[in-house]
């Protein structure tokens, strides 16, 4: 008895699962469709969106009930017109944004151009693709506010650096913590070799966080260190 | 005489490297030039030269050539080399007023370190004349610096010469309070009137 019964419940939740599966695959099915719909309707009536305030409202409501950023949306519609106007370029500024505070605990705050393009045009089908100009021209927006992001040339390509302290925030990034727990563990100084080998980072990356470190504040040079430059804590000084 | 005690700063090993980010820079040079105002002041050390080694002290029997060296910390292996020092002397010249060449037309001629400054020694040797009731008197620069009697200050004791003649001529003459006789061949202070 004990037996059949068991087998009963495990039908049961066998069934159970089927049916939420497809449920779901026909939920997914019509979200698509309706995002889809979304965008054509983005693309139809661009112009009165972003022409009617209360239009525009609605429809970012829709848009956020159905989980579609509607600056992805106004990436895209906009980059269907030729001519891209002022709000494509903030949309991809905020999404440039988003992309380096969500990669930064991997990269330490430094990506290639290249990566950040194919970052950018993640998730969003544009006819036109997204060139160097858009991202540098969205740059220009950030940097009009402030920003923190930098583009350096390191061996004959854009990298596009994003610091985290010197932008007048004062957080630290993991990598800085990370430096600082080094310095701990050596009495108060790291060296590029050290971070290389007990993290696993690049050169560049190294170089990148102990120079933002330095321009912050947090790190004095030693260079005449045996076996190559040692960066220092000054709160040795009072410890 | 004791050695003077560093403070831990002289031990961190960065100290004796320019530091490339300016505001750090700032704070470096100021916590050299207290390190050697304090390490002047201790052994009583006047004038010094531009790779810092000892020109002048009021202690007598001070053996300079033993002690701590101000710029090498040989525990941890590392020294200031001549530049450095050089942006130094200037911070404590220029910035801080601490410090003045001896001569600024031949900076090679070393500089004062002023632990004290030019005032204060011209309030002490002020009080000094005063207080011994010699306002008045001529006083030759041996009886300001050199006398044994034990009411000498102990602060003007062995006195440098050419300190002396700075404070004179730049504090107590411009004030009012003193006349300068210069002796024969005019190259030296033969004498002083405190008023």
């Amino acid at each position: 008895m004990e037996s059949t019964k068991s087998n009963d419940r495990d039908k049961y939740s066998e069934l159970g699962e089927i049916f939420n599966k497809k449920h779901t695959e026909a939920l997914s099915t019509q979200l698509s469709v309706f995002r889809s719909a979304l965008i054509n309707f983005a693309n139809d009536h661009g112009d009165e969106i972003k022409e009617k305030d209360e239009f525009r409202n609605k429809f970012t409501q829709i848009c956020q009930s159905v989980g579609v950023d509607p600056l992805e949306l106004m990436v895209h519609t906009c980059s269907k017109s030729q001519k891209r106007n002022e709000s494509f370029y903030s949309a991809l500024a905020v999404r440039l944004v988003e992309i380096c505070k969500s990669t930064r605990e991997m990269n330490g705050g430094i990506m290639s151009m290249k990566e950040l393009i194919s970052r950018l045009s993640e998730n969003v089908n544009l006819e036109t693709p997204i060139t160097d100009s858009d991202v540098k021209k969205s740059f220009y927006i950030l940097e009009s506010l402030g920003g923190g992001f930098e583009f350096i040339n390191i061996n004959g390509k854009q990298w596009l650096k994003f610091s985290s302290t010197s932008s007048g925030g004062k957080g630290m990034s993991s990598d800085q913590q990370k430096i600082y727990e080094m310095c701990e563990f050596m009495g108060g100084y790291v060296t590029v070799q050290l971070l290389r080998d007990n993290y696993g980072w690049d050169t560049i990356r190294c170089s990148n966080v102990l120079e933002e470190l330095i321009m912050d504040g947090y790190l004095w040079i030693d260079s005449q260190a045996e076996g190559g430059v040692q960066y220092w804590v000054p709160s040795w000084i009072s410890a | 005489m004791d050695e003077f005690q560093f403070p831990k700063i002289h031990s961190f090993p960065p100290m004796y490297t320019k530091q490339p980010n300016s505001t750090i820079l700032q704070n470096q040079l100021d916590s050299w030039s207290d390190l050697i105002l304090s390490y002047c002041q201790y052994y009583k050390i006047t004038r010094l030269s531009l790779t810092g080694s000892i020109l002048y002290s009021q202690h007598e029997d001070l053996n300079v050539d033993k002690l701590p060296p101000l710029f090498d910390n040989t525990y941890i292996n590392r020294s200031v080399n001549d530049e450095f020092k050089s942006s130094i002397f200037q911070h404590m010249i220029h910035k801080l007023h601490v410090a003045d060449y001896l001569n600024s037309k031949r900076p090679e001629a070393g500089i004062f370190i002023y632990w004290r400054s030019l005032s204060e020694w011209g309030n002490i040797i002020y009080d000094y004349v005063e207080k011994t009731g010699q306002l008045g008197s001529v006083l030759t620069i041996y009886e300001l610096t050199k006398s044994e009697d034990s009411i000498l200050n102990d602060s003007l004791k062995n006195l440098d010469y050419e300190l002396l003649e700075r404070v004179l001529k730049k504090v107590l003459v411009k004030q009012g309070k003193a006349q300068v006789l210069m002796n024969e061949e005019g190259t030296q202070i033969g004498g002083v009137k405190i008023v």
